[in-house]
C-alpha cells in the first residue's frame, strides 16, 4: 500500500468511528468500544502513512475541488510524514488509554467524546497533508471547532469560560493565517500551496506574510504573549484530549511556522530577522513558561505551562534553523531546524505520557491539585514509573529523549554563536543561557511535581485509598515511556532521519548527524555523544550500591534503624511534609518580576474575558425585559380573564340553569317582537 | 267555549299550586302539593279531551293520575321524609313575596310572547299555552332560586308538568306511545334523582346545592 492510501484508510475508519460512535450513543460502553477500535486502527493505519513517507519521496493526490480556486490537494512529504506519525501515535495511544478512561465521563455524552475526538484527529491528519490553502483552513478551522467541544466538555463555567478564551485566540489566530493565505494566493493567483511555493514576494510582503503567519500559528502553538488559553484549555479537556491537545496540535502551530517560513516563503531567502524574532520568542516562552509551571499546584496546569516552554525550545531549535539559511550557513540550518523537529516529536511523546499519568492520578484521586495527592507510587507503581519516565524526559535527563534534542538546541545556538553577523553571535549566547535556566528550572519542577504527588505521605483520603489504574491506561503509558526511552536511546539512528526531513524541507544536502553510536552536531571536531553509552554507564552506576550493600551488608543491616525520622523531638506529622507551594516559594520570590509580566499579560487578556461577561450580562438582561415587556402583559391578562371565565364556570348546576332561563327569556323576548 | 274558559282557569290554578310546591318549607309538603298540582294537570286533561273529543287524552290522564297524583308523591315522601339539613333551613334564594313577584312577571312575559302565536289549533287555549309555558320557567326557577337539592327535584318535575300540559294543548292526538314515554320520565327520573339526593346528603352531609361544588375532583 502506498503512504496515501494508508492515509485515506486511517481517514475513512476515523469517520466511520466518529459517526458509529455518535449514532450508538445511548449505549456508552458500545459508543465507547467501537470508537477506541476503530480510533486503534486508524492510527495504526495513519501511522504506516507518516512512517512510510518519512524518507520517501512526496506523494501528492489531486482531485477538482467544489470550486475552480479549491483543488483537493493532500501531499505527504517527509515533514507531513512526520507530523502525521506523531499525530497518529499519540492517538493510538490516546485511544487505548481512553478506553478505561472514559468511565469516568459516563452518563454525560461518551458517544459525543468519541465523535469529536475522531473529528479532532483526523482534521488534524487533514491540516498537515493539505496543499491547498482553502482546505488548510478548512480543516484547520474543523481541529479547532473540535477541540473546543472537548475543553467544554465539563460544561461547568471554569471549562466554559476557558473555551471561550480558546474558541476567541483560536480565531484570531486563523485570521491572521487566512491574510497571509490571501496575501499569498494574491501574488500567486492561486489557492494551491504549490503555485504559493513558486511565487517570489518583495521584501517587505514577504516579510508580512511571515509576521502574519508566525502570529497566527504562533497562537495556536501557544508561544508567550499568546499562550493565556492554553493552561486555561488544556486542564479542561479530558486527559486523553489533553494529551493530543498539549502533545500534537500545539505542534501543528510549529509546523505551522515552518510550512511558511521555509516551506511556503521558500521562493525568496529568509531574512535573518526573521530567525531572530523566532529565536527571541523562543526563549522568553521558555523561561516563562516554566517559571509559571513552578507555581501551579493544579497538575494539569502544571504540565500546560510547560507545553509553553517546550514550544519555546522547539522555537529556539526552529529560529537556529531559520538563522542558519538566512546565513547561509547550510549545517547550521539543518541541525536547528532538525533539533526543533526532534523536540516536537520527543515532547508530544513525553508531554502526552505525562498528561496520561496526571489523568490516571485524577481518575483515582479525583482532584487536580497535588497539594492532595502525595504517596502514590506506593499505589499506583506502573503510573508512577511512567511518569517518573516522563518527568525525567522532559527535565533532560540523559539518556532519554528530552535531553538528546535540546542537546542538538544547545549545538545549534553554539554553532550560530561562533559564527555568523553580529546580531546573531549576541542573540544566541542569550538564548543557550536561557535555555540552560529553563533546563534548570524544569528539573525543579517535576522534582517537585513527582515528589508532591508520587512520594511522601498521602495527604488525602482517596490519596491514601487510591489503586492503580485500569490495564488500558496504564499501557498507553507504558508505550509512551518506552517511546521516551527509545528516542533517546536509538537517537544515532533516528537523528539522521530527522536530519533527512529537515534537509528536505529546507531544500538542502544532508548532514551528518550521527556516526555509529555517537550523535555529531555537523561535524566531530566540535562535540559529540552516545546516548547508548551514557545508558550502559548508568546501568553500570546502578549497579554499584548494589555491591556496596553486598559489602557491608552483612555487618550494618543489624544496626539499621526502621523507625519514624527524627523530627525535632515532635512526632512526624502529614504537615510536615514539603507541599508543593513551599516547594516553589523561593522560585517565587525570586522571579517575582516574571510573574508580574504574567499579571499583566493576563490582565490585557482577561479584557476579553470581562467583555464575554458583560455580553452574557446584557444577554441575560435583555432576555427578562422582553419578558417583563411582552410575555409577562399577556400571561397576566390571560390569568386575569381566566379568573373571570371561573366564575361564569362556578360548577354549581343552579348557575347553568339561570344560564338556560335567561337564554329562553331573551329568546322568548325576540320572538315576542 | 265554556270548556276551554274552563280549561283556562284550572291553568291559573296549576300556577297557584306550583308556587306552592316551590315555596313549601319542607319536601314532604312540597311532595304533597305536588301530588295536588298533578290532580289539577289531570282535570286539565280531562277537560281538553272533551273540548277536542281526543280519546287518547283520557288514557294520558288515566297514566298522568297514577304517575303523577299517586306514584311519584308516595315515592318521594318515602324517600325524602328522613332527609333532613337544619342547617339550610327553607334554602330558598329570594323571600317568597319577591319570588310570587317574579313569578307574576315570568307569567306576563309568557302571555306576551303567546300573544304572536297564530296556530289555529291553540288559538282558544292561548292563556292556557302562556300558562304551560310560564309553568316550565317556574320549574327552572324553583331550580335557581331553592339552594335545598330536594326542592330542585320538584323544580324539575314542574318542568315536565309544563311541558307535558304544552304537548297536551298543541297536540291532544298524539299517540299514547308518547304518553308512555312521559310516564316513564317522570317516574324514573324522579327515583334516580331522589336516590342521588339521598346518596349526596349520606357523603356531604348536606343538602346545600351550593356545597355541591366541593365535590369537584
Amino acid at each position: 500500500m502506498t503512504p496515501l492510501e494508508f492515509l485515506g484508510l486511517s481517514l475513512a475508519l476515523s469517520l466511520i468511528g466518529a459517526f458509529a460512535s455518535l449514532i450508538l450513543g445511548r449505549s456508552e460502553t458500545l459508543a465507547s468500544g467501537i470508537a477506541s477500535v476503530a480510533g486503534v486502527l486508524a492510527a495504526a493505519s495513519g501511522l504506516g502513512a507518516g512512517l512510510l513517507s518519512l524518507t520517501g519521496p512526496v506523494s501528492t493526490l489531486a482531485l477538482d475541488g467544489p470550486y475552480p480556486f479549491a483543488h483537493f490537494v493532500l501531499r505527504l512529504d517527509p515533514l507531513a510524514g512526520l507530523m502525521v506519525a506523531v499525530i497518529s501515535l499519540l492517538s493510538l495511544v490516546a485511544w487505548i488509554y481512553g478506553l478505561a478512561y472514559v468511565r469516568e465521563y459516563s452518563g454525560r455524552g461518551v458517544g459525543g467524546m468519541g465523535f469529536f475526538m475522531h473529528l479532532f484527529i483526523a482534521s488534524m491528519m487533514l491540516v498537515v497533508t493539505a496543499d491547498n490553502a482553502f482546505w488548510f483552513l478548512i480543516f484547520f478551522e474543523m481541529m479547532s471547532l473540535a477541540s473546543y467541544f472537548l475543553v467544554i466538555f465539563d460544561e461547568d463555567k471554569n471549562a466554559v469560560g476557558a473555551g471561550f478564551l480558546y474558541f476567541f485566540v483560536a480565531h484570531a489566530g486563523s485570521v491572521l493565517i487566512m491574510a497571509a493565505f490571501f496575501l499569498l494566493a494574491n501574488a500567486a493567483g492561486s489557492f494551491d500551496f504549490e503555485a504559493f511555493r513558486h511565487v517570489s514576494l518583495s521584501a517587505p510582503m514577504a516579510s508580512t506574510v511571515f509576521v502574519l503567519g508566525f502570529l497566527g500559528f504562533g497562537a495556536k502553538a501557544g508561544m508567550i504573549p499568546l499562550h493565556i488559553w492554553l493552561p486555561k484549555a488544556h486542564p479542561a479537556a479530558p486527559s486523553h484530549a489533553s494529551a493530543l491537545m498539549s502533545g500534537v496540535m500545539i505542534k501543528i502551530g510549529i509546523f505551522g511556522i515552518v510550512k511558511v517560513a521555509l516551506d511556503l516563503l521558500g521562493g525568496g531567502q529568509p531574512m535573518l530577522w526573521w530567525g531572530v524574532l523566532v529565536l527571541a520568542f523562543g526563549a522568553v516562552s521558555s523561561v516563562l513558561g516554566v517559571v509559571y509551571a513552578l507555581a501551579e499546584h493544579d497538575i494539569k496546569k502544571l504540565l500546560a505551562y510547560h507545553s509553553v516552554e517546550n514550544i519555546g525550545i522547539i522555537l529556539l531549535g526552529v529560529g537556529t534553523g531559520m538563522i542558519g539559511l538566512a546565513e547561509g550557513q547550510p549545517v547550521l540550518a539543518v541541525l536547528g531546524l532538525m533539533a526543533g523537529l526532534y523536540h516536537l516529536v520527543n515532547h508530544a511523546v513525553f508531554k502526552g505520557l505525562l498528561f496520561l499519568g496526571a489523568g490516571s492520578v485524577i481518575f483515582r484521586v479525583h482532584t487536580k491539585d497535588m497539594e492532595e495527592m502525595g504517596g502514590l507510587a506506593k499505589t499506583m507503581p506502573w503510573t508512577a514509573l511512567s511518569f517518573l519516565v516522563g518527568a525525567l524526559a522532559i527535565s533532560a535527563i540523559p539518556p532519554l529523549n528530552g535531553f538528546v534534542s535540546e542537546w542538538y538546541t544547545y549545538q545549534g545556538l553554539f554553532a550560530a554563536a561562533l559564527s555568523g553577523s553580529f546580531l546573531v553571535q549576541f542573540a544566541t549566547p542569550i538564548a543557550a543561557v536561557m535555555l540552560a535556566l529553563t533546563g534548570a528550572l524544569a528539573v525543579m519542577c517535576f522534582v517537585k511535581a513527582y515528589g508532591v504527588i508520587f512520594a511522601g505521605p498521602s495527604r488525602s483520603a482517596h490519596a491514601a485509598h487510591a489503586t492503580e489504574a485500569p490495564a488500558p491506561m496504564v499501557t498507553g503509558m507504558v508505550v509512551l515511556a518506552l517511546a521516551c526511552v527509545c528516542l533517546g536511546l536509538a537517537a544515532p539512528w533516528i537523528a539522521p532521519v530527522i536530519g533527512g526531513i529537515a534537509s528536505a524541507t529546507l531544500g538542502l544536502p544532508t548532514t551528518t548527524l550521527a556516526d555509529g553510536a555517537l550523535l555529531i552536531p555537523g561535524a566531530a571536531s566540535t562535540t559529540v555523544l552516545s546516548t547508548p553509552l551514557i545508558a550502559i554507564l548508568l546501568l553500570a552506576l546502578a549497579t554499584l550500591p548494589i555491591v556496596v550493600k553486598a559489602m557491608f551488608s552483612g555487618t550494618r543491616i543489624a544496626r539499621r534503624r526502621s523507625d519514624a525520622p527524627w523530627a525535632a523531638g515532635y512526632l512526624p506529622d502529614i504537615r510536615m511534609a514539603l507541599t508543593a507551594k513551599s516547594f516553589a516559594q523561593p522560585i517565587r520570590m525570586f522571579f517575582v518580576p516574571l510573574y508580574a509580566v504574567r499579571k499583566s499579560v493576563a490582565g490585557a487578556w482577561s479584557h476579553i474575558t470581562i467583555g464575554f461577561e458583560n455580553f452574557v450580562c446584557l444577554a441575560r438582561r435583555t432576555e427578562p425585559w422582553a419578558d417583563t415587556r411582552f410575555v409577562d402583559p399577556v400571561t397576566r391578562g390571560v390569568t386575569v380573564t381566566g379568573r373571570w371565565m371561573q366564575v361564569i364556570q362556578g360548577g354549581d348546576f343552579r348557575i347553568y340553569c339561570l344560564y338556560i332561563v335567561g337564554a329562553l327569556i331573551v329568546l322568548l323576548a325576540v320572538a315576542a317582537h | 267555549m265554556q270548556g276551554t274558559l274552563f280549561i283556562n282557569g284550572l291553568s291559573g290554578f296549576l300556577i297557584v299550586t306550583a308556587l306552592l310546591v316551590a315555596l313549601a318549607p319542607r319536601p314532604v309538603q312540597a311532595a304533597r302539593f305536588y301530588a295536588l298540582q298533578s290532580l289539577v294537570l289531570v282535570a286539565l286533561f280531562v277537560s281538553i279531551a272533551m273540548t277536542t273529543g281526543s280519546t287518547e287524552l283520557y288514557l294520558w290522564s288515566a297514566s298522568a293520575f297514577v304517575t303523577k297524583v299517586v306514584l311519584v308523591p308516595v315515592i318521594m315522601t318515602k324517600m325524602f321524609r328522613r332527609l333532613e339539613d337544619p342547617e339550610l333551613g327553607s334554602g330558598a334564594v329570594m323571600p317568597a313575596a319577591l319570588s310570587i313577584v317574579g313569578a307574576a312577571l315570568i307569567v306576563i312575559l309568557c302571555y306576551a310572547v303567546i300573544s304572536r302565536v297564530t296556530l289555529p289549533a291553540a288559538l282558544p287555549l292561548k292563556p292556557a299555552l302562556a300558562i304551560s309555558l310560564a309553568h316550565f320557567f317556574l320549574g327552572l326557577g324553583c331550580i335557581v332560586g331553592q339552594r335545598n337539592i330536594l326542592k330542585q327535584v320538584f323544580g324539575y318535575c314542574l318542568m315536565e308538568n309544563g311541558s307535558h300540559l304544552t304537548l297536551a294543548i298543541l297536540a291532544p292526538n298524539a299517540p299514547e306511545l308518547v304518553e308512555v314515554g312521559i310516564a316513564t320520565d317522570a317516574v324514573f327520573a324522579v327515583v334516580i334523582m331522589a336516590v342521588l339526593g339521598m346518596r349526596i346528603s349520606k357523603t356531604l352531609g348536606s343538602l346545600d346545592a351550593r356545597k355541591l361544588t366541593t365535590l369537584k375532583g
